[in-house]
């Protein structure tokens, strides 16, 4: 009995320290963290996002774009993250305090996500890219997601989002692919993909 | 120091089957779900295999939400973790835990009853993922609804299990039994807390990926190593009729595993915002964990020296020693590629994914199954009717891990290296890897197959005739010529 | 756990142990209890513990930061630790930056202005001439009526932005107009930004063209601000083809 509560005690201060370590202190150190002002330009970094990408990172976390896709760029001496243009600078916690969820992933199967809101700027290329990435790159293993999308018969006017789309894609005659109101909100999300504010914690590496 | 039926080898610990047993339905509740589990698993997994490699394969369904790889691969994860090792482990746990304590609780209502919620959870928990409810974090995709009731199945379960020690009859212990009462003590508060944290309150930040990561490395090294360890530790002594060799190092494994399993898991994520010291203490600890696993590993070695000739015969303790092997290698090769400057190459490719299915397919789950082929027998009154399948099952399931482990490791070497060079186009880094990712949908083709193999071998125990306890067969799966041959 | 003592405990001890319960009833009929030697610790394992617990203590200390929460970095820096640049932040990032707050709505990101309302920036004798005070007064009081920059007439107001931006602030977005879409001139610092403000401090309305080209031309701009009369002809280094001179003249 006696050696049984040396045991149990041992295990539980033992895995409290990890506990502790791992869980409890990033907790309360990344909670005081507080958005940086620019004492010149009044600017807020990182910027609220917009409402409607709020909403989109839950689509992201539905449809296991984590699974192949990190955000997280590294510093320029642990890999070619920089180098590769997937980022400006490392990513630094304050960069995460605002998003709804973070996806760091830990596969890159795909490219890194940190900063595609500044390589891609226009929603039209989300759409076609989410609903064909073979238009873009033949042999790409980016799985197409056409369920975001939905064929409608054309009612009027076509509709301003509608799918600019040629050749073997192109919808039936007098029909338009649309994004669904998810589609939309996970576009939202990744054009407000943009980590190109500054904040004194993390310059950008000079050459 | 006497050592009872040291020579009889096989015939030691024959034991009259459980009649009226009351564990015996949980047992084999909580051994059916988990290989039911595992056919699902290896299915999702196989299928998700061929989506990577190919996406405009005829099996891909760009249509069809449910079946994409985003949701189909996490849900084949989460199965083969919490639906087949976990289930499988309790199951083993309960054995050991009922025969050590010889206890006049027997509470068999928790168990079951565990057992049921538990499948209910992965019910829901596959609904959940594949419907769009996925919380989008690795190992822990399944929704509140899902989780929940897996933490409360978890409870009972330890619940059980501190009921039934505590009133036990038995004098002293074994290291088994520290190992699953830690193990269950250790899930509780992890996946508890994990969701706890994540689910229900709102923490935004990078507080969320080091909370999530701390609950990775306790899920691999405080949950599925000590069931493992345990249950290994607990059967080979008793199969191969000798003590284990050491206490003193079972004390290492046990201290070491406990007190530097709970730091693992940053290191899944060097180089992310967290503080320094917190990433580098989970490197010193995904290092320094190798002590207590060769600790393991020489106790293990050191316990069948002179004996080891048995696993050719004895198939249950093949797998028992093979897996306890592999994973003094993947502790090896864990805190190898845990290193900065090899982590750096390999971080974000598919090595470190090998590295996970190392331990999760070469370790845990040649444990598991080692345990099915040494409890079922002895749960049922039947033995194995044919060795063979379950020899074919132990060779296709080595083919399958080194399949998968080498093609994936090298994938991820060269994924590493071209990741590296910003001259390479990503693009181009993926197509370098293209031809390994034909060897991971063969090894995924291995892994189904062995998957039925196992499943296979574990319904025909139920069409022998019953096992007289007297006789002098072992209830083990033996191969009784090479026995005579030897 | 620790089955140390255990070691000597045979299964017929454990079975001197009163069972309660039925055979019948038992669990699982005894499946034996595994048995632990006093087998000694190899020293090797014994080696690889001290290295271990030694590698482990050097590591941590050398790369942990200092065990602070906001040091990410795991590489040892010597020194106070960089929190990025000390020196003051260069003007032209400054004002670009505010620039795109407000100015740009009119006189667009090309700095080309609106073709008949807003004037360009870019090439425009005000923003590179030597006549900074102009440039100045017209920013902080704002300007109406028709405009003509580059031979070309518009024809809209501004409003005035003294009240808006400090002198550091204007100093920053005048410094950045002249050195972007090919513009070049000195910088404007942000003294001359206060000599004009307070020379116009009692002025309330916008300036007209006309008004605007009555003043005396001076540069502001050099130290203590030239009396002679400057015009509207580029300042020295003014044009984009002497643009390597800037660098020279920010003194
Ligand atoms: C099977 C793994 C996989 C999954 C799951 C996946 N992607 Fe991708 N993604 C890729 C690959 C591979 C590429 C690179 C394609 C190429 O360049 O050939 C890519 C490229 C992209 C790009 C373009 C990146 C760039 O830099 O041009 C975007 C945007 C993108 N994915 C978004 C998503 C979103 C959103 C999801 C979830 C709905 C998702 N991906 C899910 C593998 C995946």
């Amino acid at each position: 009995m006696n050696r049984l509560s040396k045991i149990i005690g041992g295990v539980f201060v033992l895995f409290g320290f990890s506990w502790w370590g791992l869980a409890v202190y990033p907790y309360l150190s990344f909670a005081s963290l507080k958005e940086n002002v620019d004492p010149n330009t009044k600017e807020v970094a990182p910027p609220d996002l917009p409402g409607a990408a709020q909403q989109g990172y839950r689509v992201y976390a539905a449809n296991g774009c984590v699974s192949c896709h990190s955000q997280f760029v590294r510093d320029k001496s642990e890999g070619a993250d920089i180098d590769r243009e997937w980022g400006k600078r490392r990513t630094v916690a304050r960069d995460y305090m605002k998003d709804g969820q973070v996806f760091l992933g830990v596969s890159r199967f795909g490219p890194d996500l940190t900063n595609i809101g500044l390589r891609q700027k226009d929603a039209q290329w989300f759409y076609r890219y989410l609903y064909d990435p073979r238009l873009f790159n033949p042999d790409t293993t980016m799985p197409a997601y056409r369920w975001l999308f939905q064929d409608q018969a054309i009612a009027g006017q076509p509709a301003q989002n509608a799918l600019k789309l040629e050749g073997a894609d192109a919808p039936r005659p007098g029909h338009e692919i649309v994004p669904t109101a998810e589609a939309e909100a996970l576009v939202a999300y990744l054009l407000s993909l943009k980590r190109d504010y500054a904040l004194p914690e993390a310059p950008a590496p000079q050459e | 120091m006497s050592v009872p039926n040291q020579t009889a080898g096989l015939q030691l610990n024959r034991v009259a089957a459980g009649n009226g047993s009351v564990l015996r339905g949980p047992i084999l509740l909580f051994f059916v779900s988990g290989l039911f589990w595992l056919l699902i698993a290896a299915a999702l997994w196989l299928f998700s295999a061929f989506q990577a490699t190919d996406p405009s394969s005829p099996l891909v369904f760009p249509d069809v939400a449910w079946l994409t790889y985003g949701r189909v691969y996490p849900v084949a994860m989460d199965l083969l973790v919490y639906g087949w090792a976990s289930m499988i482990g309790i199951g083993a746990a309960i054995w050991i835990l009922d025969s050590m304590a010889k206890s006049p609780f027997s509470g068999g209502y928790l168990p079951l009853l565990a057992g049921i919620i538990w499948n209910l959870g992965l019910l829901f928990g596959v609904w959940g993922v594949l419907g769009g409810g996925s919380t989008g974090k690795e190992w822990l995709e399944f929704p509140v609804y899902a989780a929940f009731p897996i933490w409360l199945a978890e409870i009972i379960m330890a619940v059980w299990a501190f009921a039934l020690f505590l009133g036990r009859r038995s004098k002293g212990g074994y290291i088994s039994q520290a190992f699953l009462l830690t193990a269950f003590i250790a899930f509780a508060w992890a996946y508890g807390s994990a969701n706890g944290f994540l689910l229900f309150c709102k923490i935004g930040g990078m507080a969320e990926p080091a909370i999530h990561w701390w609950y990775f490395g306790c899920l691999i090294s405080l949950w599925l190593t000590p069931l493992g360890v345990g249950i290994v530790y607990h059967f080979v002594p008793l199969m191969i009729g000798r003590p284990l060799y050491s206490a003193k190092l079972a004390t290492i494994s046990f201290w070491g595993i406990v007190g530097f399993g709970g730091w693992t898991g940053i290191a899944q994520i060097l180089g992310a915002p967290l503080p320094a010291w917190n990433q580098t203490a989970s490197v010193v600890a995904n290092v320094l964990l190798v002590v207590p696993v060769l600790a393991f590993a020489t106790n293990l070695h050191l316990t069948m020296k002179g004996s080891f000739d048995l696993i050719k015969p004895n198939l249950a303790l093949r797998f028992l020693v093979t897996g306890g092997m592999v994973f003094g290698l993947a502790s090896i090769w864990n805190a190898i590629t845990t290193f900065r400057s090899v982590n750096r190459i390999l971080e974000f490719t598919w090595a470190i994914t090998a590295r996970t299915d190392l331990f999760l397919i070469g370790f845990v789950s040649l444990v598991c199954f080692g345990a099915i082929y040494y409890v079922l027998p002895r749960l049922v009154g039947r033995s194995w009717k044919y060795t063979r399948l379950i020899q074919w099952h132990f060779w296709f399931s080595i083919i399958a891990l080194g399949t998968l482990v080498f093609d994936l490791t090298i994938a991820g070497v060269i994924q590493g290296f071209g990741l590296m060079d910003p001259k390479v186009p990503f693009a181009a880094v993926i197509d370098l890897t293209k031809p390994f990712l034909l060897g991971y949908e063969l090894a995924g083709i291995f892994i189904g197959v062995a998957a039925l193999l196992g499943v296979g071998s574990f319904l025909t125990v139920f069409v022998n005739p019953a096992w007289a306890p007297d006789s002098e067969e072992a209830p083990e799966p033996v191969i009784n010529e090479e026995v005579s041959l030897a | 756990m620790s089955s140390h003592e255990e070691h000597s405990e045979t299964p017929e001890m454990s079975d001197a142990v009163p069972r309660t319960r039925e055979e019948s009833e038992t669990a699982i009929n005894d499946p034996g209890v595994p048995l632990v030697g006093d087998g000694v610790v190899p020293r090797w394992l014994i080696g690889v513990i001290f290295f271990g617990l030694f590698w482990s203590g050097a590591y941590l200390f050398s790369y942990s930061g200092g065990f602070s929460a906001d040091v990410f970095d795991y590489l040892p820096k010597f020194g106070p630790l960089n929190l990025g640049p000390q020196s003051a932040p260069d003007p032209k990032v400054v004002g670009k930056a505010l620039f795109s707050q407000n100015c740009v709505t009119c006189h667009q990101a090309t700095g080309q202005g609106l073709p008949g309302q807003y004037p360009p920036l870019a090439g425009s004798e005000i923003v590179l001439g030597e006549a900074t005070n102009r440039y100045i007064a017209i920013v902080l009081k704002g300007l109406q009526g028709p405009v003509t920059i580059k031979g070309e007439n518009v024809n809209n107001s501004m409003q005035a932005w003294e009240g808006q931006y400090t002198d550091a602030q204007l100093s920053a977005i005048l410094t950045y107009e002249r050195s972007d879409w090919g513009n070049s001139a000195p910088p404007i610092p942000p003294e001359a930004i206060k000599q004009v403000r307070d020379e116009f401090k009692d002025r309330k309305e916008q300036w007209t063209y006309a008004e605007i080209m009555k003043l005396p031309g001076k540069d502001v701009a050099k130290a203590g601000g030239s009396e002679k009369q400057a015009s509207n002809k580029p300042a020295p280094g003014g044009s984009p083809a002497a643009s390597a001179s800037p660098a020279a003249q920010q003194k």
